[in-house]
């Protein structure tokens, strides 16, 4: 019976060597141990083979693996207040960045009609001081922008309504003594006659603030909510760190 | 304290309960990783990874041996870094003499508690051990270290691995066939005690 062992019978063999196999299973092996040498070898070197490991040197931890809160990504708890704080910050946030807004759109919104208006006064308006009526005329039949009309009625009547001298013969010598004799009805105008023009929207944000009341009330919320939560989420993180 | 009372601690999310736990166990989660490694840094990477993801699951954990809980998510750690490994493998660096030639058997990992013959016996056995378990494929290593280095009974070693125990039986017998195998090779490398014992018995 020297035959090589059968794998199965090698498995038993391993599990034997840790008491492993059932009081049946136990006592069949002994028995084939005991008329088949060469499972006696195996044995035999299964049985070192196991107590040169079990004999491995133990090694000591090159450092201990405590875990810490940073390794975990643990964040300490939110104060109950935090989210209030957070919301009025916010809102504060929100209404001043709403009023900055009504205060810059307002004037580009203005701006066309007033555009409009400011040229069409520098341009004579196709009235003089010879006929102010000429001005009034157009005054009420050009509709405003923003009440019913457009900028390009605007523009288009302003047009129509400029005096057709702007193209000037060519000078000659006769000509030159007329002019200077008959004075043409532009030189009339004195310039200190001219309505004067509106002051531009630039103009008049100089002479405002810069920041109204309501506007620096908003920012001053919004730096104490702000600092408020940040410094309580401070003092919180602090003392969590203390108890860990 | 009592382990159980410590894991439901650290089941709420307390942490010094958990950390009473690392340092019961760290020992033997350590040297696990290291047979199933071979490498001693990679191996406290894998421990420190294991406690990590530990406490992350400990709800997971659902009674049984906590010992063997905890080698199975050590063992998961060392095959996640052996897969690393086999997909952008690395050189190590060797430790080196004054002359630069690299120590094959580097003092710095020996025991500085035991002496100096004790210290090359030791080191012989480890470095033939060690050799001969990454010889052999993953699966059995983790079964052999588990069962004859780590001393868990067949039972646990099935928990920690999540193997049925016929699996582990089969394993445990190959790899221990494949070990005497590979010892043969170096019988001479083996200590004193351990050639006598097989020459007594030839």
């Amino acid at each position: 019976m020297n035959q090589q062992p059968s794998f199965r019978d090698i498995e038993k063999v391993s599990a034997y060597l840790d008491n492993q196999l059932s009081r049946v299973d136990r006592a069949r092996l002994e028995a084939k141990l005991a008329v088949e040498p060469r499972l006696q070898e195996v044995l035999l070197e299964l049985r070192q083979a196991s107590s040169l490991l079990k004999n491995t040197p133990w090694r000591r931890v090159p450092h201990n693996f405590t875990v810490t809160p940073k390794m975990m990504g643990m964040r300490p708890p939110l104060p109950r207040s935090i989210p209030v704080f957070r919301l009025a910050s916010l809102t504060a946030a929100v209404m001043l960045f709403l009023s900055f807004a009504f205060n810059f759109l307002a004037p580009i919104a203005a701006a066309p009609s007033l555009a409009s208006e400011s040229q069409r006064i520098q341009s004579g308006g196709g009235c003089g001081n010879d006929n102010p009526a000429d001005c009034g005329d157009v005054a009420m039949e050009a509709p405003a922008f923003g009440f019913g009309g457009t900028p390009g009625e605007v523009t288009a009547m302003s047009v129509a309504s400029l005096p057709q001298e702007t193209t000037t013969p060519e000078p000659t010598p006769e000509a030159g003594l007329r002019i200077k004799e008959q004075p043409t009805e532009a030189a009339n105008i004195a310039p200190t006659d001219l309505p004067a023009p509106n002051t531009s929207p630039s103009e008049k944000a100089q002479t405002q603030p810069v920041l109204n009341t309501l506007q620096m009330g908003l920012i001053l919320l919004v730096i104490v909510f702000g600092g408020a939560a940040i410094l309580i989420r401070q003092l919180n993180i602090l003392r969590w760190r203390k108890r860990q | 304290m009592d382990e159980q009372l410590l894991i439901q601690s650290a089941q709420k999310g307390d942490l010094d309960s958990f950390n009473h736990l690392v340092l019961a166990y760290q020992e033997i989660l350590f040297n696990t990783a290291l047979r199933i490694m071979g490498d001693e840094e990679l191996a406290a990477d894998a421990t420190q990874e294991a406690f990590i993801s530990a406490f992350r699951n400990l709800n997971a954990y659902r009674g049984g041996s906590y010992r063997a809980w905890l080698l199975r998510t050590v063992t998961n750690a060392c095959y996640d870094e052996l897969r690393r490994q086999k997909r952008r493998p690395t050189t190590p660096l060797e430790p080196v003499n004054n002359e630069d030639e690299e120590i094959e058997s580097p003092h710095w990992l020996a025991d500085p508690d035991i002496s100096p013959e004790q210290k090359v016996e030791q080191a012989e056995l480890e470095h033939v051990i060690q050799h001969c378990l990454e010889r052999l494929p993953p699966d059995y290593r983790s079964v052999v270290v588990l069962a004859d280095i780590q001393g868990l009974d067949y039972n646990e070693v099935a928990a920690s691995l999540r193997k049925p125990l016929g699996t582990i039986k089969s394993r445990l017998a190959r790899a221990r066939l494949r070990l005497r195998e590979c010892l043969q090779d170096f019988w001479e490398l083996l200590p004193a005690a351990f050639r006598l014992e097989r020459e007594s018995n030839p």
